[in-house]
């Protein structure tokens, strides 16, 4: 059995202890919370048998709960994927609220847990666009000539 | 029957004594100086009895001494004469065994040289002639392939050795045979010859009859007791002894029969193994006889020499004395018995089964005598174990604990070499292989207890161990380490209950409440994670979960995420308050950031 490396990309991350609860508290005085917790009453209602959700359906449902989205704009920043500028233009997009609403809330979350996150590395680069899919498309390297464009190519037939 | 209460009982003595007021003075003198003389000679004549003027009262004070001890040493003598006679009807069948098994007419034939094994040593070798002709081919595509570990450089030079050897190998085996015969037979001379086991006991049973009646109670009842003791003790160890020596000549013959097919599997690296367990078993088998035989012997001349009561005596000594004589010999017997089985000869413990089972039914056949003793009607373990407690026996084969302390043993020794193994993934699919292998003796099956103990400490335990784990339970491999790495392996461990006393199934929920929060993340396999059971108890322990959150790694995580949300059902209906841990749960996986994974 292969042997799976563990180990997290940004291994010094730790976030402060309660950020889920200061995320929960943020929710809760944009009047997130109540939609949240309506789904969350999905979930459990699946596993007490009380209604059928696929496992897929459960996770879509946690992914796009308003919680979910502001933990993994934490988990981004902190691994350096994206820079604290781009936050509230993320936010504002992602829970549809508006930019002040926004902005309020990238402060709040600034104060209280982007100061104690060292990302792995900065982005000075600030961020514009939402990327439409998560999926990266791979780069392909430019084919480059074999033979430099000084020496004669011995196999090519003469242009007449 | 006349009932007297306390305050008639006081009337009584009153009366008795204000009779002698009735007395008249005369009287009352004479009897007075009669109870005087009557109680200086009972007092202080037995002080100065070397006096010829006492010799009237000696005489009376002898006969009643006499008297109580002669009907005290009768009763006495009975009782030990029927017990004794009981159980040397039960020590006869095996002597009888023993003798005739040990003894040149049990069978005449050689081990090598014999119809049955010779000809079943030339299928086998014919058999083999024609592995000679694959292994050929195989060594060659090997040479072609560059398989190094094949190569005809490194086997071929073998293969034609083999070749050779095998045509001898009844004459190797025969060798080896006799040199341990020359031994054990040196040794039985002495337990089968004039000065026989049976012959020191017949000898002891007859001084027992003779001077039984002459001796002191005390005496005679420690004399009796060891001598049922012994017999009872020796009918098994003759019994297993017989059993041995009977599988010793069957089983030599049938490694004989097998030795060309063994030679042959000398030949490849991938059959090695088969050799070198044919020939540990091979020099085991031949072996244990001269091991059963030294005890046997040193039991004998033991009971021939006397030794304890040989020394200075007194009084006091000579009743432990007698006891000795018949414990140290049954000790050195039993001791025996361990040794010969420690050699681990493959079968050799199904032989001391049989002759246990044998000597349960002699015991229920001769009035459930032998039922009383726990070597006989139990199994091995329970034998011993009910042994290390009894005082004589007990410190003979360690004293109590002794049984588990030499498994632990084991164990550890097991452990020890296979963490050699390098904690690499090649080195875990070996220690794997280990497990999946067949073990054909004791040795091998620590080794795969070990293994097991091992792969869990590496969190690399798979599933492929589960049916393996009660075994690698009572072989002492720590439980704890298992159900740490992996918890669902739970159902498959055991535990005693606290209620019925009794070992029943452990469950997940138990292992996991047994588990500290912190060595929870430490050790748990991700594969244990994949268990609905084991994420369902973690996510009700908060303690467990907050430490999960901040230390388990990613890898761990999403296993775990995926395992809750695609749980079909809780293992049991959940309480209210249950309920609202998980709420919480499912809240904590969506804001806390360490889990968005």
């Amino acid at each position: 059995m292969e042997k799976e490396n563990f180990e997290t990309k940004n291994p010094e991350l730790i976030f402060p202890e309660g950020s889920g609860l200061v995320i929960e508290e943020i929710l809760e005085k944009y009047g997130f919370n109540s939609a949240d917790a309506k789904e969350i009453d999905k979930i459990m209602d699946s596993m007490l048998g009380i209604n059928r959700i696929s496992p897929e359906e459960k996770i879509k449902i946690l992914e796009n709960l308003a919680g979910t989205k502001i933990a993994r704009l934490l988990k981004e920043y902190a691994d350096g994927n994206i820079s604290l500028e781009s936050i509230p233009l993320r936010l504002e997009k992602e829970l549809n609220i508006t930019k002040k609403d926004a902005a309020q809330m990238t402060e709040e979350l600034k104060e209280r847990i982007f100061v104690f996150i060292k990302p792995i590395k900065k982005i000075e680069v600030p961020f514009t666009e939402i990327p439409q899919t998560k999926t990266e498309i791979p780069t392909f390297p430019t084919v480059k000539p074999r033979i430099s464009p000084d020496k004669k190519d011995t196999y090519r037939e003469p242009i007449e | 029957m006349v009932c007297y209460n306390k305050s008639m009982l006081v009337q009584k003595i009153k009366n008795f004594f204000f009779s002698f007021k009735r007395l008249n003075k005369k009287s009352a003198i004479f009897l007075l100086l009669i109870s005087v003389v009557f109680g200086l000679t009972l007092f202080i004549l037995p002080t100065n009895i070397a006096y010829a003027g006492w010799d009237f009262w000696n005489d009376i004070i002898d006969f009643f001494k006499n008297f109580g001890e002669s009907i005290l040493s009768g009763m006495i003598g009975v009782i030990m004469t029927v017990l004794i006679a009981v159980s040397q009807l039960l020590v006869i069948l095996p002597t009888l065994l023993l003798n005739w098994v040990l003894s040149p007419h049990f069978i005449s034939v050689s081990f090598t040289h014999n119809d049955f094994v010779l000809q079943g040593w030339q299928i086998v070798r014919d058999f083999v002639n024609m592995g000679f002709i694959i292994a050929l081919v195989f060594i060659a595509l090997s040479t072609a392939l560059r398989i190094r570990e094949f190569e005809a450089k490194k086997t071929l030079p073998v293969l034609l050795i083999i070749a050779l050897l095998i045509n001898f190998s009844p004459v190797i085996c025969g060798v080896i045979i006799d040199a341990s015969n020359i031994v054990m037979n040196h040794f039985l001379k002495g337990v089968v010859g004039e000065d026989s086991i049976w012959e020191n006991l017949g000898e002891q049973y007859t001084k027992l009859w003779e001077e039984g009646w002459s001796e002191d109670p005390a005496k005679m009842l420690a004399k009796g007791f060891a001598i049922v003791m012994f017999n009872l003790v020796s009918s098994i160890v003759f019994l297993i002894f017989a059993f041995l020596f009977m599988a010793r000549y069957v089983i030599l013959w049938l490694l004989v029969i097998l030795s060309p097919l063994a030679f042959f599997c000398r030949i490849l690296p991938l059959t090695k193994r088969i050799w070198s367990m044919w020939w540990n078993q091979f020099i085991q088998w031949c072996f244990i006889g001269v091991v059963a035989a030294f005890f046997l012997y040193l039991a004998q001349l033991l009971l021939s020499k006397n030794i304890v009561s040989e020394g200075p005596s007194s009084e006091e000594i000579e009743g432990i004395s007698a006891l000795f004589t018949y414990m140290v010999p049954m000790v050195v017997l039993i001791v025996g018995v361990f040794a010969s089985f420690s050699i681990s000869a493959m079968g050799a413990g199904y032989v001391r089964k049989a002759a246990m089972g044998a000597g349960k039914w002699a015991g229920r056949m001769s009035g459930g005598a032998v039922r009383r003793i726990p070597a006989v009607s139990r199994a091995e373990e329970a034998a011993r174990r009910k042994l290390e407690r009894v005082p004589v026996l007990g410190r003979a084969i360690g004293g109590p604990g002794a049984y588990e302390a030499g498994r632990k043993a084991k164990m550890e020794t097991a452990t020890k070499a296979i963490e050699k193994i390098p904690d690499t993934p090649q080195g875990n699919k070996d220690i794997l292989k280990r497990i999946s292998q067949p073990a054909l003796t004791e040795k091998d099956r620590y080794a795969r207890a070990a293994a097991i103990e091992v792969l869990a400490k590496r969190k690399d335990l798979t599933d492929k161990a589960v049916k393996f784990i009660p075994e690698a339970q009572k072989l002492e491999a720590n439980a704890k380490t298992i159900y740490q790495a992996r918890p669902d392996f739970a159902p498959h461990l055991t535990t005693i209950d606290s209620v019925t006393k009794k070992p029943r199934a452990m469950t997940t929920e138990e292992v996991m409440g047994k588990i500290e929060p912190a060595e929870f993340y430490r050790n748990i396999q991700k594969e244990a994670l994949g268990n609905s059971d084991v994420v369902f108890y973690a996510a009700l322990d908060e303690r467990k979960f907050n430490q999960m959150t901040r230390h388990m790694k990613v890898e761990q995580k999403r296993e775990f995420k995926n395992t809750f949300f695609s749980a079909p059902a809780p293992p049991r209906p959940l309480t209210k308050k249950e309920q609202a841990i998980m709420k919480r749960r499912i809240k904590d996986l969506s804001t806390s950031p360490e889990w968005q994974v």
